[in-house]
């Protein structure tokens, strides 16, 4: 078997290029562009308040950024991605790592720290003007819309898939109730408390590993609408109960499960030629087919496989997370690349290896289709590195809790976000019937109320090219007012200018390509996803009809507010260059 | 040689500090924020325009809030938005 038909080959190139964008491109852009300066005070040392602004080692701060930035994305991603090809999917997250990726996550840092650690929303005001603030609000909203509605689908299938997973969940929620106790009431050893955490999670998936119940199938043709019901009621007690009580300890103890899994598929990969698991998907296959459904409902190999690997390639929720908290902390400018960009090509490897699970998997599964199809390929990839088919179920139960700890964490954080949101907009309105919406219980079960109508579309590929469109729209806002900034400041831009350009048409295109795909659906009166039948036999068509409907809507208010914030962002570049130079 | 494999060690460490509990750490940092906040404006409320204690009761707790009025000035002046939401 040749080298280059093994996940090692890809995985090895990777590499190699990520540290030609650390130890080269990152550098040049550090030390000519922003000239980074050690003995410059940053936010975190002017502003000290020792809660959000205080100085923080590159290291913790390394590992808290990627800790922050890693999720679903990059895992999921290169999946759909495989419509396409492996070819085109590895050439984009390797494109993206070396021009893209970390240039976002970099320079929204810096923009931030240099402009005194203000969060994404200020920055955009002072930069952009009023209406680019209002406009991220509603984009925002949409965004979390969008990335609940993506990351319940991916549990609820993995659920379907392997029932025991779901079982394996509660443990972990118990496992994190528990800690949370022990931590903050019994004030145990946080060292002993891990332990006894790491034990009861191995538990949990010898647990999802043995105990497959109810079997795959038992639960009729209704899987989706039946495993929705307990996982929004895990949902909702995380976005009610204090965060020391679930959320924070389960954040914690997830972070075991999910390292050991990226340093396996890593291992995996690197050891394929020696393991003999090889590339089985199609390098290549075709850029267009509308007679194809699979094609039709994706779109064209531009934009879909731009969008469709998120976070593996760029992703503007890492803007958020560099501008909010990271900034703010920052001991020195000279930090800045390692932990922005350090962080960001970490998250490509991720990216990467993910890529390899997906690859390994034989074609006639057709990978796309089911997002729990990657726990196979990481089960393939790494089963004859740690004991081959004795350990596969343990495996699989182990990379099912991975994917689903992976969105459960991030879900927790959503239910909480909409749930005050809900209580500041609706909260103290005149009208009762109005502040009904901002009592807690009921924002905490509505914040997932439209993100199941997403769901119900049966059809966890569009959702994800629509979370994925506004995802990396976010990320071409963010590469914009970089530039802009940088404009101000009389410095080169190119480098943040082309790949904001390049994102925003693209994605601004696959979200008019999505929103195309819905309409073609309503007013046919067709069924995008087999899965949708379910709702057309309890339900009737026109529920079918309602939801691909709500789904243009969506499509086209994103597409506008795209359109919008593009003509502003090119507006406050003219601007930039008409104005005379800033100082710093 | 053991200099070199204990800078790993720390950097280790640190990365694994930084990947499972920095976020937990600032997180329960906040929280204290939010409450300290709470205090300091039940404290100096009349101030502001909200006469929260009277001002017996106020004048007892000021050696307690005062430490804290620098930074909760700063904090309460900050300027914040929606995207600061998202981290709580």
């Amino acid at each position: 078997m040749a080298i280059h038909e093994t996940p090692f080959f890809m995985v090895a190139v990777g590499l190699l290029i990520y540290a030609l964008a650390y130890w080269g491109y990152s550098k040049i852009v550090d030390k000519k562009i922003w000239q980074s300066d050690p003995t410059r005070p940053t936010p975190a040392h002017l502003y000290t308040d020792g809660v959000e602004y205080f100085p923080v080692g590159r290291y913790v701060l390394y590992g808290f950024q990627f800790n922050s930035i890693a999720a679903l994305g990059p895992i999921l991603g290169p999946g759909i991605a495989l419509l396409f090809g492996w070819v085109p999917a590895f050439l984009w997250i390797i494109f993206a790592a070396l021009f893209i990726g970390w240039v976002q996550d970099y320079s929204a840092l810096f923009l931030s720290v240099r402009n005194e650690g203000k969060s994404f929303g200020p920055i955009a005001y002072s930069l952009v003007g009023p209406q680019a603030r209002t406009l991220l609000l509603g984009f925002l909203l949409f965004y979390f819309l969008l990335i609940t509605a993506a990351f319940m689908f991916v549990v609820i299938v993995v659920i379907d898939i392997f029932p025991g997973t779901f079982w394996s969940l509660l443990v972990l929620v118990l496992t994190a109730l528990l800690v949370g106790h022990l931590i903050f009431n019994v004030r145990m050893n946080v060292v002993t408390v891990t332990l006894i955490a790491i034990v009861l999670l191995v538990i949990g998936v010898a647990v999802g590993a043995f105990f497959k119940w109810p079997p795959t199938g038992a639960l009729g043709k209704a899987p989706y609408s039946l495993w929705i019901i307990p996982v929004i009621i895990l949902l909702v007690a995380g976005a009610l109960l204090p965060l020391p009580r679930l959320i924070t300890p389960m954040n914690y103890i997830a972070y075991y499960p999910v390292i050991v899994a990226i340093v396996a598929l890593i291992v995996g990969s690197l050891l394929s030629p020696l393991t003999g698991v090889k590339i089985e998907q199609p390098a290549f296959t075709k850029f267009y087919d509308p007679e194809n459904p699979a094609f039709f409902r994706s779109g064209p190999l531009w934009p879909a496989l731009f969008v469709s690997i998120a976070c593996g390639a760029i992703s503007g929720w890492h803007s958020l997370i560099s501008t909010g908290i990271t900034s703010k902390q920052l001991d020195v400018e000279t930090d800045a690349r390692p932990v922005g960009a350090g962080a960001m090509l970490t998250e490509n490897t991720v990216g990467l290896t993910a890529l390899a699970a997906w690859v390994v998997l034989s074609p006639e599964l057709q990978p796309r289709v089911n997002p729990a199809f990657f726990v196979k390929g990481a089960t393939t990839l790494t089963a004859p590195v740690f004991g081959g088919e004795s350990i596969v179920p343990f495996l699989e139960s182990f990379f099912a809790i991975y994917m689903v700890f992976m969105a459960m964490t991030i879900l927790t954080i959503l239910g909480r976000y909409w749930r005050v949101v809900s209580a500041e907009l609706f909260g103290e309105s005149r009208y009762s019937v109005v502040r009904v919406f901002g009592n807690k219980y009921v924002a905490s079960v509505l914040g997932f109320v439209l993100p199941t109508l997403f769901v119900l579309t049966g059809s966890w590929i569009n959702i994800w090219l629509y979370f994925g469109g506004t995802n990396q729209l976010l990320a071409g806002f963010a590469l914009l007012i970089v530039a802009v900034y940088l404009l101000h400041q009389r410095r080169s831009y190119a480098y943040s200018f082309i790949p904001g350009i390049f994102m925003m048409v693209t994605t601004i295109a696959a979200l008019a390509y999505q929103a195309f795909v819905f309409y073609d659906a309503t007013v046919n009166a067709k069924l995008l996803h087999p899965t949708q039948a379910i709702l057309r036999d309890s339900v009737g068509i026109g529920a079918v009809i309602a939801v691909n409907a709500f789904s243009v809507a969506v499509g086209v208010i994103m597409f506008i507010m795209g359109i919008v914030m593009f003509y502003l962002l090119l507006r406050a570049m003219v601007r930039a260059r008409a104005m005379p130079q800033q100082t710093q | 040689m053991v200099g070199f494999l204990g800078k790993i060690k720390d950097t280790l460490k640190e990365i694994t500090y930084g990947m499972a509990l920095h976020s937990q750490v600032t997180g329960i940092l906040k929280t204290r924020m939010y409450i300290e906040h709470l205090f300091t404006l039940m404290v100096l409320g009349d101030m502001l325009g909200f006469p929260v204690l009277p001002p017996y009761y106020s004048l007892r707790l000021l050696p307690y809030a005062i430490p804290n009025v620098q930074k909760w000035k700063h904090r309460f002046y900050r300027e914040r938005d929606f995207t600061d939401i998202i981290y709580g």
